[in-house]
Order: structure tokens, then C-alpha cells, then sequence
């Protein structure tokens, strides 16, 4: 999957810029990061790139590159 | 043998509170957020010193005189509730008496929330079926406004209150339950809770002190808790798989069924859950958007809701599916019988309670 792919529905579920969307990002940092959207990115994340959030995994993120780690993790390449 | 649902009504307090209301208690990206998510513009809440009891009484006196029923003829009373007027005793006894019904009435409490509908209908089939009872009146209320926070920010944008009332009957001819399917993981619990609300932690000074969680949203342990991705993540998951299970267990498909009826929690939830068991928009229904999700009120209501739009027909397949607290979930399909009554369209809305 390429990279901006999944920035790219992050950035659309968050409704930010693409371009913000580094892996240092702190996600609190976004203004609408919230318990609700978190929600609806578990959703998003699955449908449009397989990649599935637990519960615990929620908790876990901290900053954007949590979100790419996780991917990896459940064997998503990312490409540049 | 089987049993049919003979008559439905619901009831809703009066009072509204509406997203305006919401904005300037949490602030507008907040509750544009939750109702992005939860498709819900308005609630019913109930009054200070109303219960869901008192919606159940109404909704349950207004369907027996509108079916012409002596309340004398009730010999099952099921109150399916997790907000009851009291610990002791069961307000289904609270309600025998209300209702005036008789001393040969069986009446007590199931305490399950989201998932009441499914689990007292079993219930009082099984106790129709068995010779216990030949008439039943289940009704299913919550008042969950009154065990949550003000200030929580996640859960008050989601919730109203009402009751629903339901006739269940020996069949006379065709229609009835093809069969429920009922599961819990008890393993989840926690995650739908209020901590002091019995004897594991005993109401306390301490217990009464907010808390302000990591998440912003404000409580005390007095108050209903929920683990939002938890139960997102239970219900998104669990609820599709339970539902194949059933109607594999029915030997039905989704061509079967002419409507698939979820509970309430949220539209971005059933909407997921739609999808991933690929029911045709026209299979589809939904009633929160101007009550809110309703608890254990929530699926009855919307079954005599799509009643009262002509969307029951005889001989037609409807699919009920509850979950929620617990964490547990219920399923069932009822035919409906070729003498279907037409909907009850009494007033469902609350008056003062008597």
C-alpha cells in the first residue's frame, strides 16, 4: 500500500491537510482527534486499508507513525 | 405450538434536548463530531422524579385499553430494565400494582440493558409454551439519562429514555418466533458498568467525586462508564458474526428476511453492520435520530415504530438484533402472522405520571 494512501484517509477522517501527517505528529495535537473520531478511524483503517485497531491498539497511539507501525505490523508495506 | 406479538406501543418523555442545547454545554466540535458519528439531533429525557417505570405504565395502560385487554387477563408481567425505581423490590411487583393486574399474575425483573428485547421475549415465549402463562406484558424501559453524568461528554450526546410495552400471545394459526439466539462475554463486563452501583463497591463520599478521564469526559463511580472502542469494536465485529450464527443456526439467509432490525446504539455502527451483512437498503430501518439510543428500550421500540409505518406485513420475516451490555446479544426472527392487527397508534408521548 502506498504511504500516502493511508495518509490519505487518515487526513480525510481527521479532516486535515495530507501534509501534516509526519511521524512525529503528536495526534492530540489535531484539534479533531478525539474519542469519537478514534472510533470512526478503527472503522476507516479497516474498510478501506485491512488494517484492524483492537481496543488496545487505541490506547497505544500516541503519535501518526503508531498508525504506519501498525500497519506493518499486520504486514502492510508501506511504499514510498 | 408457537407464540405472536399481539400488540406494541412505546411511550417517550416529553422533554427534548436537542444538539443547540449540547453545543453550549461541550462546545461545537465535540458535538458535531459524536453526531457526525451517531446520526442522533435530539433526545427524549425524562423529567426529575420520573422513571422509566412510569413510561412503561403508560406505554403498557394505553396498549391494553387500545386492544380492548381486562389487565384482569395478564398472568406474565416481565419489567426489563438497568434502571428499576428500587434495588428491592422488583418494580415489575411496583407495576402489578399500578396496572391493577391479577394476583395469579407472575411478575418480575430481568436486568439486562441493550439487550433486553431478544432475552425477555424468549422468556415469555418459553413460559407460554410451557403452560406457565397464556398472556403476556413485557415491557422494556430505560431511563439511562439518570445514571449519566451531565458533564459526560461521550455518552449524553447518545442516550434517551422511553419504554416500550409488548403483547405476546399462543398462536392461533400461522406465525410466531423462528428462533432465538442468545450469548454473552461476560469477559467485557467492565466495560459497560456503573462501579458503585451495588454491593462489589458500596456508595461512598469518595465514590461521589468526579473524575475527569484522559479523554476529557467527566464522571463519578456513581455514573455509567463506557469503553467506547471496546463496545465500537465488540458491536462492528461480534454483532455481524452473532447474526450469521442465527441464521445459520434458522436456516434462513438475508434474502429470507423482509427487514433487519438493529438496536439503536448508532448509525455509524449500524450502518457498518448493515454493510458487512449486505442488507439492501429497503431491508433497512432506523429510528434514533430525534430519540436517541433508547438501551433496552431501543429495539422494541423500533419494531412498534416500523409497525406504526406499515412495515410489518403478514406473512412477512423480520430480524431482531440487540447487544450491548454485559457484554451479551440477542437475536430473533418472527414471522408474522397472516392476521396481523394493524399498528396500535396511540399517542406515544409521556404525561404526567399517575
Amino acid at each position: 500500500m502506498k504511504r500516502t494512501d493511508l495518509k490519505q484517509i487518515i487526513a480525510q477522517e481527521l479532516e486535515v491537510e495530507l501534509e501534516i501527517l509526519h511521524p512525529d505528529l503528536e495526534l492530540s495535537k489535531i484539534e479533531n482527534y478525539d474519542s469519537v473520531s478514534v472510533l470512526s478511524l478503527m472503522l476507516a483503517l479497516d474498510e478501506k486499508a485491512g488494517i484492524k485497531m483492537t481496543p488496545a491498539d487505541t490506547r497505544g497511539l500516541r503519535v501518526y507513525g503508531d498508525i504506519e507501525r501498525l500497519a506493518e505490523k499486520q504486514g502492510i508495506a508501506l511504499t514510498d | 405450538m408457537n407464540t405472536v406479538i399481539t400488540g406494541m406501543h412505546y411511550c417517550l418523555p416529553k422533554k427534548r434536548l436537542t444538539n443547540d442545547e449540547l453545543v453550549s454545554r461541550f462546545g461545537e466540535r465535540q458535538i458535531k463530531s459524536i453526531v457526525k458519528m451517531a446520526g442522533v439531533q435530539e433526545r427524549r429525557v425524562v423529567e426529575a422524579g420520573e422513571t422509566a417505570s412510569d413510561l412503561a405504565y403508560l406505554a403498557a395502560i394505553r396498549l391494553l385499553a387500545g386492544r380492548g385487554i381486562d389487565p384482569k387477563e395478564i398472568d406474565l408481567l416481565i419489567f426489563a430494565s438497568q434502571t428499576a425505581d428500587y434495588q428491592i423490590p422488583a418494580t415489575a411487583c411496583v407495576l402489578h400494582g399500578r396496572l391493577g393486574l391479577d394476583a395469579n399474575c407472575a411478575a418480575f425483573d430481568i436486568n439486562l440493558g441493550c439487550t433486553s428485547y431478544p432475552y425477555s421475549l424468549s422468556v415469555a415465549h418459553s413460559m407460554i409454551l410451557s403452560g406457565v402463562a397464556h398472556k403476556a406484558l413485557v415491557l422494556n424501559a430505560d431511563a439511562l439519562t439518570t445514571v449519566i453524568h451531565p458533564l459526560d461528554r461521550g455518552l449524553v450526546p447518545l442516550h434517551g429514555d422511553g419504554a416500550a410495552a409488548t403483547l405476546l400471545e399462543p398462536a392461533s394459526g400461522s406465525g410466531g418466533f423462528v428462533g432465538f439466539l442468545l450469548g454473552t462475554d461476560g469477559s467485557g463486563y467492565q466495560h459497560l458498568i456503573i462501579p458503585a452501583s451495588g454491593a462489589r463497591i458500596r456508595r461512598t463520599d469518595e465514590s461521589k467525586q468526579e473524575i475527569r478521564d484522559e479523554s476529557g469526559i467527566i464522571r463519578t463511580k456513581e455514573h455509567l462508564y463506557m469503553n467506547g472502542p471496546a463496545v465500537f469494536h465488540f458491536s462492528i465485529y461480534k454483532v455481524p458474526e452473532v447474526i450469521k450464527q442465527a441464521l445459520n443456526r434458522f436456516n434462513l439467509t438475508i434474502n429470507d428476511l423482509d427487514l433487519v432490525l438493529l438496536h439503536q446504539a448508532n448509525k455509524t455502527m449500524v450502518d457498518q453492520i448493515y454493510r458487512v451483512l449486505e442488507v439492501p437498503p429497503e431491508k433497512r430501518f432506523y429510528f434514533m435520530e430525534k430519540i436517541g439510543n433508547l438501551s433496552g428500550a431501543s429495539t422494541p421500540t423500533l419494531l412498534a415504530e416500523a409497525w406504526r409505518q406499515n412495515r410489518l406485513r403478514p406473512g412477512t420475516r423480520t430480524l431482531l438484533a440487540s447487544f450491548g451490555v454485559g457484554l451479551s446479544w440477542g437475536v430473533t426472527v418472527i414471522e408474522w402472522p397472516d392476521d396481523l392487527k394493524p399498528a396500535f397508534t396511540a399517542s406515544i408521548e409521556s404525561e404526567e405520571a399517575s
